[in-house]
């Protein structure tokens, strides 16, 4: 019962939107003005083949720019949840791996609230809580304040 | 719940196409813009007479491999550098050997006591790491003329059996 109000609080899929959609804007742009850096720690976590380190790089981050921005305002924003839940899942598969592998390499998912950029059982942690916000906001069913209620017409007494 | 799924599904796809344009896009216009095919440096291996060089003639990094750093490491003249993260050089590394962290060429700085006439080995964490690789190179194009790397790094210099060393760093 208790979970059934988790995923059924509006409350909440506001607040989750708000804290996802603006974690992966900042961690877009933060990736955007750098690709170089960006592309040496997709590098360092050797999991990808280095003839698409460079393409990843490029893309990923505006990936995360208009996945976040989509879930933020509300526009496309399951579609949006869903590439977020995507990646952070690889993320938190890829972090694993190389605290498994025991190499000491930087994170590249910065956040606004975080100090350091460094792969760690607290950044894993991270990565799981952001995942249970995202589960919360893919299994809700309204679209309370989101941008695109004013674009798509609902039938009579839907709200 | 499935045409949900479907039609969230349509809109990631959309999402991910229209962020692919725009970040091949901007990174072509872009003054940070990167290749598209990351460009691996290729090091020539050293011969047995270029493992140090007496001439001192300023010469591109060469790669040298556990026993020809093991060589060099009896060597007093010889500045080694450990180019992995202050958590791993705490955990093991080459004794004698300084700590200075790769990570980007604006956060580098190179301690005065290693000189640019001096011969420079480098290492990091495995054959595949390439710090060691971007680092020489990044000293040879400042002026030091004499970088080795030792490309297996730590876990060939471990494997090997040869002496290892634990403690903080010294990290500038």
């Amino acid at each position: 019962m208790k979970i059934k109000s988790f995923f059924d609080s509006r409350t909440l899929f506001i607040l989750f939107r708000f804290i996802i959609g603006f974690t992966f804007i900042y961690s877009g742009l933060e990736k955007i003005t750098n690709p170089a850096e960006f592309a040496m720690v997709v590098k360092n976590y050797r999991i990808l083949p280095d003839i698409l380190v460079n393409l990843f790089a490029i893309i990923l981050p505006w990936i995360e720019l208009l996945a976040g921005l989509a879930i933020f305002i509300g526009l496309y924003h399951r579609g949006g949840n869903l590439i977020i839940l995507a990646l952070l899942i690889i993320f938190t598969l890829a972090i694993s791996i190389n605290l498994i592998r025991g190499v000491d390499i930087s994170c590249g998912c910065k956040t606004p609230w975080q100090s350091t950029d460094k792969i760690s059982i607290l950044k894993l942690l991270e990565e799981i809580v952001l995942i249970l916000l995202c589960l919360q906001l893919f299994f809700h069913s309204t679209s309370t304040f989101c941008l695109e209620k004013v674009f798509t017409k609902s039938p009579k007494g839907q709200k | 719940m499935n045409m949900t799924f479907i039609k969230s599904l349509k809109q990631a796809i959309g999402i991910s196409l229209v962020a692919a344009v725009l970040g091949i896009c901007y990174n072509a216009f872009s003054e940070n813009g990167i290749p598209f095919i990351l460009e691996s440096k290729k090091v020539a291996e050293v011969t047995a007479s270029e493992i140090e060089n007496a001439l001192m003639v300023p010469k591109e990094p060469l790669i040298i491999n556990p026993e020809q750093t093991y060589q060099l490491f009896q060597k007093q003249s010889v500045s080694i550098i450990d180019a992995r993260e202050p958590n791993d050089f705490e955990r093991g590394h080459i004794p004698g050997a300084q700590n200075i962290p790769w990570r980007n060429p604006d956060e580098i700085s190179i301690p005065a006591n290693i000189l640019k006439t001096q011969l420079i080995v480098i290492y990091c964490s495995d054959p595949g790491c390439e710090k060691s690789i971007e680092m020489a190179f990044y000293l040879y194009e400042n002026g030091f003329g004499q970088v080795r790397i030792f490309q297996g790094g730590w876990e060939e210099w471990t494997k090997a059996g040869y002496p290892v060393e634990k403690g903080k760093t010294n990290e500038n």
